[in-house]
């Protein structure tokens, strides 16, 4: 499973709901797989950057981590029972959300629907080089 | 032909629960056995229109959707200053509610059906004031909901709005759930009044815990089905299946395809689920109370 940073950076800030559920964010997020660490940065709502190469000197506000086994679950076209979201993944199959959750909880509408962005850049992605 | 009207009327009843008067709005549809549909936290009896607006239900049933105090268009009560106490449901509120709403709506042993909160409600009741219902339908019910309370801060909190609560919802429903249905699943959440959730959770997370009682439900003289939804996390069909075996001639069924919100998010299929039910709910031959 590979993230492609530029389309995911286009694919959020073209996304109508994501847009409308960030307003006002500025923030600085990372998405980790077993071989990928991307750090995601919004100002005022808008995607800036999606960084490829993120470091463990860079700061972040939270993150979603979780093994390629486990996001392969969760951006399944159809996730299996407990797959289905971010927050049911981390109680029941391990995935981690991890940071500020009074934060991540008042962003949690836009945090939710990168699940479904993230499904449609993977599978796109795929279908692409296949 | 476009539809005009659909067959539901409401009304405004004044009930006194716990010695406080309340205006409680009630919507009606149908004729038949009387069902009384209890809503989940934080919501209201629109979850219930799809049933209510079924021609097919509403044929066999009377169907009973109410507001509990302080949800919906039910408003909170003149004569409390509810402004200056921090809003709990109770199980003794909730178990008081339904006895007066059947007695004032002069229900004859109705057949109670209720979802999450209101699930736990069902075991509640069949414990509690069996002689007043026929049968009990606890969907996405559970011996207790414990394990989650410290997300309870973050559900009334200044700096996290309403529609955390809508998304936290709409990670409950099935991913084949109709996606606008899945999506007035969580705009009716998003509308409560902001600490009304989590002081409703206070009963479903909190307070109710059937752990030592469940056995001693008696379901000699009435029916009583759990139905839980494959996609459930809050309640998954697991914590169901513990129910049910605690109780003795409970019928269990697990909802595939199907999550938290069964009468919201996929009310066609959850027809093939609830129907069945209710016409064998309405058909058990019950033994005369001892006192009627």
């Amino acid at each position: 499973m590979e993230i492609n940073a530029d389309q995911l950076k286009t694919a959020l800030n073209d996304d109508p709901e994501f847009r409308i559920q960030a307003r006002y964010w500025t923030t600085q997020f990372r998405i980790v797989t077993d071989t990928q660490g991307l750090l995601v940065k919004l100002i005022e709502g808008e995607v800036v950057d999606v960084d490829p190469g993120a470091t463990p000197f860079d700061s972040w506000d939270f993150q979603l981590a979780g093994t390629d086994e486990q996001w392969a679950g969760l951006l399944a076209p159809i996730p299996a029972p407990f797959f289905q979201d971010y927050y049911v993944a981390m109680l029941y199959h391990g995935f981690r959300i991890e940071g500020d959750m009074k934060k991540i909880m008042a962003y949690y509408p836009a945090i939710r629907r990168t699940r479904d962005i993230l499904s449609g850049v993977v599978h796109t992605s795929q279908a692409v080089s296949a | 032909m476009s539809r005009q009207s659909a067959d539901v009327v409401g009304r405004y009843h004044y009930m006194t629960i716990e010695g406080v008067e309340y205006r409680v709005y009630v919507e009606e549809s149908g004729s038949g056995v009387p069902v009384v549909l209890q809503h989940t936290a934080g919501c209201d009896g629109r979850q219930w229109r799809h049933l209510l607006e079924d021609p097919e239900i509403a044929g066999q049933f009377r169907l009973i959707a109410a507001d509990l105090p302080y949800h919906g268009k039910s408003l909170p009560p003149t004569d409390v200053q509810w402004w200056k106490e921090d809003y709990v449901l109770t199980e003794e509120f909730l178990i008081e509610f339904h006895i007066k709403l059947a007695e004032q709506l002069g229900l004859d042993r109705p057949i109670y059906v209720g979802c999450s909160m209101g699930g736990h409600l069902a075991a509640d009741l069949a414990l509690q004031a069996p002689e007043h219902y026929r049968a009990f339908v606890g969907i996405e019910a559970a011996l207790h909901s414990h394990g989650m309370e410290r997300i309870l801060p973050n559900l009334y909190h200044p700096e996290i709005g309403n529609e955390t609560k809508a998304a936290l919802m709409l990670t409950m429903c099935a991913p084949t759930s109709p996606e606008q249905l899945v999506r007035e699943t969580g705009w009716v959440y998003s509308q409560g009044a902001p600490g009304v959730f989590k002081g409703d959770l206070e009963y479903y997370m909190v307070e109710h815990d059937l752990t030592d009682k469940a056995h001693t439900i008696d379901t000699t003289n009435l029916g009583f089905w759990i139905l839980s939804g494959e996609y459930d996390w809050t309640a998954p069909p697991t914590a169901g299946e513990l129910l049910a075996a605690e109780i003795d001639g409970a019928k269990f069924v697990v909802m595939d395809g199907m999550g938290h919100f069964p009468m919201t998010e996929n009310p066609e299929k959850f027809k093939g689920f609830i129907v069945p039910i209710l016409q064998e709910a309405a058909a058990l031959e019950l033994a005369p109370l001892a006192n009627a």
